[in-house]
């Protein structure tokens, strides 16, 4: 195999290598897009047979929006 | 014998303007590395501060409390976080319906934290997620396996323990960890402040520290003693190749418990888990940090990465090589480590570690992922076949994260070798 066609080789096989490592750079990128943006709705279990009421009555003076969790005790 | 390379003319340059190249272009080059550390360094920090601040304030709890609470007709938030609901009867007259908390405790990716509703005798009623930063598709799991429906009618003298009275889920063992720890806690502080009485069980969690963390220890200490062999024995060569498969076994398939960018995400924002349910967290990380301190080399991607391991023995069935082209090499390394830079300040900006996490460690040992995640781990395992490791050595984020410590203990040391190099000629003229 002559120098020129060694180098055709070489630019071949750097250029597949470009491509693949490409694809495998957008999917991972198309990964991130779909973990951050993920809706997972919020999942609860309740017992069964709830009567049905009317709307729920929060009381006025207290600020739901701003009570955090509760810290955990092993201190995290 | 020094030969005097060709300049850009074409004509010879003498020695000392070729040293004189040589300083200037690495003191550009050590200029340029200082400005991108430092550029890198501010992006961090302002990553981490703006997750910081997004996070402060918890949850809007309004529309949860009603889930857990249905029969509700009043709800009153008390200061120490507990809400009471009251029913009306025909008469006008107001009784307690129920109670409700908050409680959070941290999970693979981060904090989870659980609104717990009771009735007035501290029985839980209704239990539902209202945060969390897990990995969406593992986290999913959890509803799959029907994983929350098992507390419900349970109580505040209950366990609420993995293992004991309730069944984890195979795969997300930290996030149900997390969940029953969360629920716990939550069923716990509602007793103490509301039901009088009430006998709490001490929460006296067991250490887990069974067959995963056992695994774990083994893999380190064979990993650590038989790098410290010298040459290409026989016992380095198998001993490493049986590292790698109790890797891929057990740590990959068996437990599904890889090292993730995830871990160092939450390990970078502050989640630390409680030590006493996830002290194999601890091990993964503290055997990484002390072992590549100590050696040099991160022993953890070389020897027993369940992936890693995995891309190495298909490489075997058709001996496959390292591809590395000097200057492409160079370059792909960079588009590595940036990668990995963005996923961590995305993961830090907007607090969810595992989402991070772009690793397909998940879909291959749990069959768990995202489309994009099954395309990169088809990619991997086909490209595995002809080049050595493809993952590990132009993808992983770990690579450059753990290379780091690597830096780090070079510096040091460089750092040590020349104050004992500065201090040794003063002590030589005094003596």
């Amino acid at each position: 195999m002559g120098k020129e066609e060694k180098r055709g080789a070489a630019d071949k096989q750097h250029y597949v290598l470009i491509g693949y490592v490409a694809i495998c750079v957008m999917m991972i990128f198309a990964t991130l897009f779909l973990a951050f943006t993920a809706d997972v709705p919020t999942v609860q279990a309740t017992e069964t047979a709830t009567r049905t009421r009317s709307a729920v009555q929060l009381t006025l003076d207290a600020d739901y929006a701003t009570i955090a969790p509760t810290p955990t005790r092993s201190g995290s | 014998m020094f030969y005097p390379p060709e300049n850009r003319l074409g004509t010879f340059m003498d020695k000392a303007a070729f040293q004189e190249t040589i300083q200037a272009r690495r003191k550009r080059q050590r200029r340029r590395q200082a400005l991108v550390s430092l550029t890198a360094l501010f992006i961090l920090v302002t990553a981490w501060l703006v997750g910081y601040f997004n996070t402060r304030s918890g949850p809007n709890l309004e529309s949860y409390i009603a889930q857990v609470l249905p029969e509700a007709d009043r709800i009153d938030a008390g200061s120490s976080g507990l809400f009471t609901a009251y029913v009306t009867n025909d008469a006008g007259e107001e009784t307690i319906a129920g109670y409700a908390m908050v409680g959070t405790a941290t999970g693979y990716g981060g904090p989870i934290a659980m609104l717990v509703g009771t009735d007035p005798n501290g029985s839980i009623l209704a239990v539902t997620v209202i945060q969390h930063a897990e990995t969406p598709n593992f986290f999913r799991q959890l509803e799959r396996a029907r994983f929350y429906e098992q507390f419900v009618s349970t109580s505040y003298g209950d366990a609420l323990t993995l293992g004991d009275d309730i069944d984890g889920v195979s795969g997300a063992t930290l996030s149900s960890e997390a969940v029953a720890q969360g629920i716990r806690q939550a069923v716990r502080a509602i007793a103490s402040d509301a039901i009088e009485g009430a006998v709490i069980p001490p929460d006296n969690q067991p250490i887990n520290f069974g067959v995963p963390e056992v695994t774990l220890l083994a893999l380190f200490i064979v990993s650590f003693f038989l790098h410290r062999v010298h040459g290409r024995s026989p016992l380095k060569k198998y001993g490493r190749w049986v590292v790698m498969a109790t890797g891929v076994i057990v740590l990959g398939f068996v437990l599904n418990k890889p090292f993730t960018l995830a871990n160092v995400i939450s390990l970078l924002a502050g989640y630390i888990p409680d030590w006493r349910n996830n002290l194999y967290w601890f091990l993964l990380l503290g055997g990484i940090v002390l072992v590549t301190s100590i050696q040099g080399k991160n022993p953890y991607c070389s020897w027993f990465c369940p992936f890693g391991a995995t891309q190495e023995f298909l490489g075997s069935l058709t001996g496959a090589k390292p591809y590395q082209p000097r200057q492409l090499y160079s370059k792909l390394q960079w588009l590595q480590r940036g990668l990995a830079f963005t996923a961590i300040v995305l993961g830090l900006a907007l607090r969810q570690p595992g989402a991070a996490s772009y690793e397909p460690f998940g879909t291959l040992f749990n069959l768990e992922g995202s489309w994009p995640q099954w395309v990169v781990l088809v990619l991997v395992l086909f490209g595995s076949l002809v080049i050595y490791r493809p993952f590990c050595n132009y993808l992983c984020p770990l690579d450059p994260v753990v290379g780091y410590i690597g830096e780090v203990r070079h510096w040091v040391k460089d750092l040590w070798a020349k104050r004992k190099n500065a201090a040794q000629p003063t002590s030589s003229t005094t003596s």
